[in-house]
C-alpha cells in the first residue's frame, strides 16, 4: 500500500475500532433497576453503532484513496520532526514535573522547550520569559482570588 | 413605561463614582480571567463573594456584573487571536474569528465582536425591563420534551460546521458525543466509561476539551510546519478598524443574533451555547457571502457574539422575576445576594426594587465601560499576533496549563489536555474539522438527559413529540433547515435540465 | 514527593514560611481548610462562612482554603487523607452528600477514615407540588403512588442524591418498590424548579431553602417536610405526621485528617463550639437561612455512624448500593 493511503486507513480503522469498543463498553455499564424508561445505555450503544458505521465508510474511501487531506496532499511538506520532539518533550516534562516542582518551575522549562521548538535562539530570555509569565500568572490570578494552585519550590516560599 | 422610571433609579443608585471605579475594576479584572481558559466568571466571583462582607450592595453588584462581562469579552478576543476559546459559549467565535485574524483582519474581528456584545447587551437590558413577565411565562412551558425538539434544531445546525466531507464531520460528532457520554449518568447513577477512573465520573470538562483540541493541538501542528513557511500569520493588513462594508455586513447579524439570544438565554434549560451555534447557522444560510464561511467571514463573528451577549443578560430575567438561577454564574449571584440576607424568588422585584434595578443598571453600566475600555485596546491586542512564533505560542501552552492545573490541581485532567491536544493534532493532519467534537459534547448530554426526562415524565409515550405544539413547532422547523436546502437545490437542477 | 515530605525538606533547608508558628492569643494560629468541592457551592461557602468568622472573632490567625471538587467529595476525600493525615491544623468541610456518593461510587475510602469534629448546618427536605395540582397532602400523593408508581413524577436533582433519596425512603415507607419510583433527575440551577413552576412534573423534592420563596409566593404547595417534627417558620406538616416513618437531614460538617492527637481534636472541637457560640455565625446562618444543627465530638461521630447505615440502606433500595 502506498503510504497517502497507508494513514488514512489506519485512522479510519481506529475509528472502527473506537465503535467497537465503544459497542462493547456499553454492555459494561450496569443498568439499575431503578425506573428509567430509556435506560442508561440507549445512547452509548447508538453512538458506538454511528462511530462503526462511520468507521467503515471512511475505511473505504481510504481504500478507494478519495481523501484529501494535508497528510495525503503530494504537495505538501513532510511531517517535520524534530520542532514536535521538542514541543511534545515540554509538555510531557510538565506532565511528569508539575506535582513535584510546582507549577512555576515546572511551567518555566515547558516554556523553554517549547519555545526552543519553535526556534527562539535566546534560551536564557525564553527561561526568563516563562519564568515571570508562570510568576505573574500565579500571583496575579492564584494569590489575588485566593485560589490555591498547588505546592512547589517557589510557591512555597511566599 | 414603568419598567424605566424604575430603571432609571436603579441607575442614581448604580452611578456613583465610586461605583464607577468598581466597574473599572470588574470589567478589567473580567477581561483578564476571561482570557486565561478554565478561569470562568462563575468562579471567580465565587472566590470573590467574601467582598460581600465589605462592600454595599450595590458595588459588589456592579463589579460582579463587570467580571460578567469582562470575562466573555476577554474570551472571545482569545478565542479571535489565539483560536483558544476561554469557554464553550466563544467555540464559534474561533470558528471565523480566528480565520479573520490569521488573514490580518483581527481588529474588525474583534470590533464587530465588541461592538455587537454591546449592541446586545442593550437589547438585552432593555428587554429585561420591558419584556421579562411575559419571557418569563412563555419560558416555563417548556418541557423536557420541548427542550429535545430544541436540541434537534440545534443539532441540524451543526451541519454549518462540518467541513468538507460530511463523513469525516459527523465521525467529529459522534467523537463529541462518546466524550459527552463519559461520567456517571445524571437519570441513574450509573457510571459509563469511567473504567475505574475517580476522575472522570464528573465527565471531561468542556474548557478541557476546546483548548486541548484547539489551542493544544494547533499548537502541535504548527510546530511541523512553521520551518517549512506555511501557515503564515500576518498580523494586521488594511485597517484596524471596521470598514463601511464590515458595518454593513455586521449590524443585521448584532440584531438576529440578539434575537435568538436573549429568549433562549431567558429559558431555564436554555444555555449560552445553542443560541451561538444558531446564529451561526442562521448568518450562513442568510449571508450573501456563504463561500467565506470557513474561511472569515465577518458575520459569523458579529452574529454569535451578539447572540452570547444578549443570552447572557437572558439568564437574569428568571433570576430577577422567579429567582431562579440558570446558570453558574447567576447561582454565585444569587449566593450573593443571600450573603446580603435577601432570599430572592418571585417577590424580590417588590421586596427590594432598589437592588434589583441597581443590578440591572449595574449590568448596563458594566457593558458600556466595556466598550469604553476595550475598543480603544483593540489595537493592543492584535499586536500579541505580532510576539515571536516561540514566545507565542509557548505562552499559549503555559495559559492552557494555568486553566486546567490551577483550578483542579490534577495532573489526570492535564495529561487528559494534553492528550486531546494530540487528538486535535491528527485530526488536523486528516482533515476532520474539530468544532463538531465539542459541539456534540455539549449538545448531546442535554439532547439525551431531556430525551430520557420526556421519556420518564410521559411514561414512554413518543407521542409527546408531536403532540405538544412547542416540540412539534421545532420539530417541523428542524424538518424544514434539512428539507428547503434539498428543495432549492432539486428545484435549481431540475430548471438547469429543461433550459438544456 | 507528597505535601508532607515537602514541608519537611523545606525545613531543613532552613525554609521557616509554612511551618506551623505557635502563639498563645489564637486557638489555632495557621488553619488548613480542605473543601472536597468546586469553589461556589455549599460546602465552599460553609468554609469561606467559616474562615471569615474564625478570623473576625480572633479565634484563628490566618487560613487557607484549598478546593479539590469531584464526584460528590470522592476526589478530594483520598487527597484529605493522604496529604494531611496526622496534620492537627486541618479541617475538611463535607456533608451527607458525601457519604452517598462514596456509597454509589464505590469509592476506596470513607468518612469512618477520618475524625469527625461537627456537625455545623443542615436542612431539612420538603416535597412540593405545582399550585395548580389537586394534591393536597401526602396522603393524596402516597395513594397516587400505590395506585400506580410510574403516573407520579418526582422531579430533584441528580440520582443517588439526597432528594432521590427521601423520594426513595418515601416510597420505601408505603410499601411502594423505590425501584418502581419515576425519578426525573435535573442538574442544578433551578432546571428542577422550572419544571415543577411549568407544571410538567407531580411533584419535587429539594432542601427547603430552595422552596421557600416560591411558597411563600403560592407558585409551589409544600406538602411534608423531613424534620422529626415541625419547624419553626416552614408551614409544612411533617412527613411522620402523615403517617410515614420518615425522615432526613441534610447536613454540613467538618471533619479532621485521620491519626491527628486528643489534644489537637479537643481543640478543634473547642474552637467549633466557640464559633457556633458566636454571634457573627449565627448571623451569617440567619443571613444565609441555614438551619443551625451543631453536634460536636463524640455524639457527631455516632450520629455520623448511624446515618451512614441508613443511607446505605435507602441507596441499596434503590438500586445503587451493593
Amino acid at each position: 500500500m502506498d503510504r497517502s493511503r497507508l494513514g488514512p486507513v489506519l485512522v479510519a480503522s481506529a475509528v472502527l475500532l473506537t465503535g467497537i469498543g465503544v459497542l462493547w463498553a456499553s454492555t459494561l455499564i450496569h443498568v439499575s433497576p431503578a425506573y428509567a424508561r430509556i435506560g442508561p445505555t440507549v445512547f452509548p450503544r447508538i453512538v458506538g453503532a454511528a462511530l462503526a458505521v462511520l468507521g467503515v465508510l471512511l475505511l473505504v474511501n481510504a481504500f478507494a484513496g478519495r481523501w484529501q487531506c494535508e497528510a495525503t496532499d503530494a504537495e505538501e511538506p513532510p511531517l517535520d520532526l524534530v520542532p514536535l520532539a521538542w514541543v511534545a518533550g515540554g509538555l510531557v516534562l510538565n506532565l511528569l514535573l508539575i506535582a513535584q516542582i510546582g507549577f512555576i518551575l515546572s511551567s518555566t522549562l515547558m516554556y523553554l522547550l517549547v519555545a526552543k521548538g519553535f526556534g527562539a535562539r535566546r534560551i536564557w530570555l525564553a527561561a526568563l520569559v516563562g519564568f515571570i509569565l508562570a510568576l505573574v500568572a500565579y500571583f496575579g490570578f492564584a494569590q489575588l482570588l485566593g485560589l490555591r494552585m498547588g505546592d512547589g519550590l517557589i510557591e512555597d516560599l511566599f | 413605561m414603568d419598567g424605566f422610571v424604575s430603571l432609571l433609579h436603579g441607575f442614581s443608585v448604580a452611578l456613583t463614582p465610586m461605583n464607577l471605579l468598581w466597574s473599572v475594576v470588574g470589567v478589567t479584572l473580567g477581561t483578564a480571567i476571561g482570557v486565561l481558559p478554565g478561569l470562568g466568571p462563575a468562579l471567580t466571583i465565587a472566590l470573590l463573594l467574601p467582598i460581600t462582607f465589605q462592600v454595599e450592595p450595590a458595588a459588589a453588584f456592579i463589579l460582579f456584573a463587570g467580571i460578567y462581562f469582562g470575562a466573555m469579552f476577554g474570551g472571545s478576543t482569545t478565542s479571535i487571536l489565539i483560536n483558544t476559546p476561554g469557554e464553550s459559549a466563544t467555540i464559534v467565535t474561533a470558528v471565523e474569528g480566528h480565520k479573520m485574524a490569521r488573514a490580518g483582519r483581527g481588529g474588525p474581528a474583534l470590533a464587530t465582536a465588541a461592538i455587537g456584545s454591546f449592541v446586545a447587551g442593550t437589547i438585552g437590558v432593555v428587554g429585561i425591563t420591558v419584556l421579562a413577565p411575559v419571557i418569563v411565562k412563555w419560558a416555563l412551558m417548556f418541557s423536557p420534551a420541548d427542550y429535545f425538539a430544541l436540541m434537534v434544531l440545534a443539532f441540524v445546525t451543526v451541519s454549518a460546521v462540518l467541513g468538507s466531507s460530511i463523513i469525516r464531520g459527523l465521525t467529529a460528532l459522534a467523537l463529541g458525543l462518546l466524550i459527552g457520554l463519559i461520567g456517571v449518568d445524571l437519570q441513574t447513577g450509573q457510571a459509563r466509561f469511567t473504567f475505574g477512573q475517580m476522575s472522570l465520573l464528573d465527565g471531561i470538562d468542556v474548557v478541557i476539551v476546546c483548548v486541548g483540541l484547539f489551542a493544544v493541538g494547533e499548537t502541535l501542528h504548527l510546530a511541523t510546519r512553521y520551518r517549512r513557511g506555511k501557515d503564515e500569520i500576518i498580523p494586521i493588513k488594511g485597517s484596524l478598524w471596521m470598514n463601511g462594508q464590515d458595518w454593513a455586513r455586521s449590524w443585521k447579524p448584532w440584531l438576529r443574533g440578539a434575537a435568538v439570544g436573549f429568549p433562549i438565554g431567558a429559558m431555564p434549560a436554555g444555555g449560552a451555547e445553542i443560541p451561538t451555534f444558531l446564529s451561526y447557522f442562521m448568518e450562513k444560510r442568510l449571508s450573501k457571502h456563504p463561500e467565506e464561511f470557513g474561511k472569515g467571514a465577518i458575520e459569523g463573528v458579529a452574529g454569535p457574539e451578539a447572540a452570547n451577549n444578549a443570552s447572557a443578560a437572558g439568564v437574569f430575567v428568571p433570576l430577577l422575576t422567579l429567582g431562579l438561577p440558570t446558570s453558574a454564574t447567576a447561582a454565585i449571584m444569587l449566593s450573593a445576594f443571600q450573603s446580603y440576607g435577601i432570599n430572592p424568588g418571585p417577590q424580590l422585584l417588590t421586596t427590594q426594587p432598589d437592588l434589583v434595578w441597581g443590578l440591572i443598571a449595574s449590568l448596563y453600566i458594566g457593558n458600556v465601560m466595556l466598550l469604553v475600555l476595550n475598543l480603544p485596546l483593540v489595537g493592543l491586542w492584535v499586536q500579541i499576533l505580532k510576539i515571536p512564533m516561540p514566545y507565542l505560542y509557548a505562552g499559549i501552552l503555559v495559559f492552557a496549563t494555568i486553566g486546567t492545573y490551577g483550578i483542579s490541581r490534577s495532573v489526570f485532567d492535564l495529561g487528559l489536555l494534553y492528550g486531546i491536544g494530540i487528538l486535535g493534532f491528527i485530526m488536523r493532519r486528516y482533515d476532520f474539522p474539530t468544532s463538531p467534537v465539542v459541539i456534540g459534547m455539549i449538545l448531546g448530554p442535554f439532547a439525551e438527559q431531556q430525551f430520557r426526562r420526556a421519556m420518564t415524565i410521559s411514561q414512554g409515550d413518543m407521542s409527546v413529540f408531536v403532540t405538544r405544539p412547542i416540540a412539534a413547532t421545532l420539530l417541523a422547523l428542524a424538518a424544514l433547515a434539512i428539507l428547503l436546502p434539498l428543495v432549492v437545490e432539486l428545484r435549481r437542477s431540475l430548471r438547469a435540465r429543461r433550459a438544456v | 514527593m507528597d505535601r508532607r515530605q515537602f514541608m519537611m525538606t523545606t525545613g531543613a533547608l532552613g525554609l521557616m514560611a509554612g511551618m506551623p508558628r505557635l502563639a498563645a492569643a489564637q486557638e489555632i494560629d495557621d488553619l488548613e481548610i480542605f473543601v472536597p468541592a468546586a469553589p461556589g457551592g455549599g460546602w465552599d461557602q460553609t468554609a469561606r462562612v467559616m474562615d471569615q468568622v474564625l478570623r473576625a472573632e480572633g479565634l484563628i490567625g490566618s487560613s487557607r482554603i484549598t478546593n479539590v471538587g469531584g464526584a460528590g467529595g470522592t476526589i478530594g476525600l483520598p487527597q484529605f487523607i493522604n496529604q494531611y493525615s496526622g496534620e492537627g491544623n486541618a479541617l475538611m468541610t463535607g456533608g451527607m452528600v458525601m457519604v452517598g456518593a462514596i456509597i454509589t461510587n464505590n469509592s476506596a475510602v470513607n468518612l469512618s477514615m477520618v475524625t469527625p469534629i461537627a456537625r455545623l448546618t443542615g436542612e431539612y427536605l420538603v416535597v412540593v407540588v405545582p399550585a395548580a395540582s389537586d394534591i393536597q397532602s401526602l396522603k393524596d400523593l402516597v395513594a397516587m403512588l400505590k395506585a400506580d408508581p410510574g403516573s407520579v413524577s418526582w422531579a430533584g436533582g441528580s440520582a443517588g442524591g439526597s432528594d432521590h433519596m427521601l423520594a426513595g425512603l418515601i416510597a420505601q415507607a408505603a410499601e411502594v418498590d423505590p425501584l418502581a419510583v419515576s425519578y426525573v433527575a435535573f442538574a442544578g440551577g433551578g432546571e428542577a424548579m422550572a419544571a415543577l413552576l411549568g407544571n410538567q412534573v407531580t411533584c419535587g423534592v429539594s432542601g427547603w431553602g430552595e422552596f421557600s420563596e416560591q411558597v411563600a409566593a403560592g407558585n409551589l404547595r409544600a406538602i411534608a417536610i423531613s424534620a422529626p417534627e415541625r419547624v419553626d417558620g416552614i408551614d409544612a406538616p411533617t412527613i411522620r405526621e402523615q403517617g410515614l416513618d420518615v425522615e432526613l437531614l441534610n447536613w454540613r460538617a467538618v471533619f479532621a485528617p485521620p491519626e491527628i492527637s486528643d489534644e489537637d481534636r479537643t481543640a478543634l472541637v473547642d474552637l467549633l463550639t466557640k464559633m457556633d457560640a458566636s454571634e457573627a455565625w449565627q448571623a451569617a446562618l440567619a443571613d444565609r437561612a441555614w438551619d443551625r444543627l451543631f453536634l460536636a465530638g463524640d455524639e457527631f461521630a455516632a450520629y455520623l455512624e448511624e446515618d451512614t447505615a441508613r443511607i446505605r440502606g435507602v441507596l441499596q433500595g434503590l438500586g445503587l448500593a451493593g
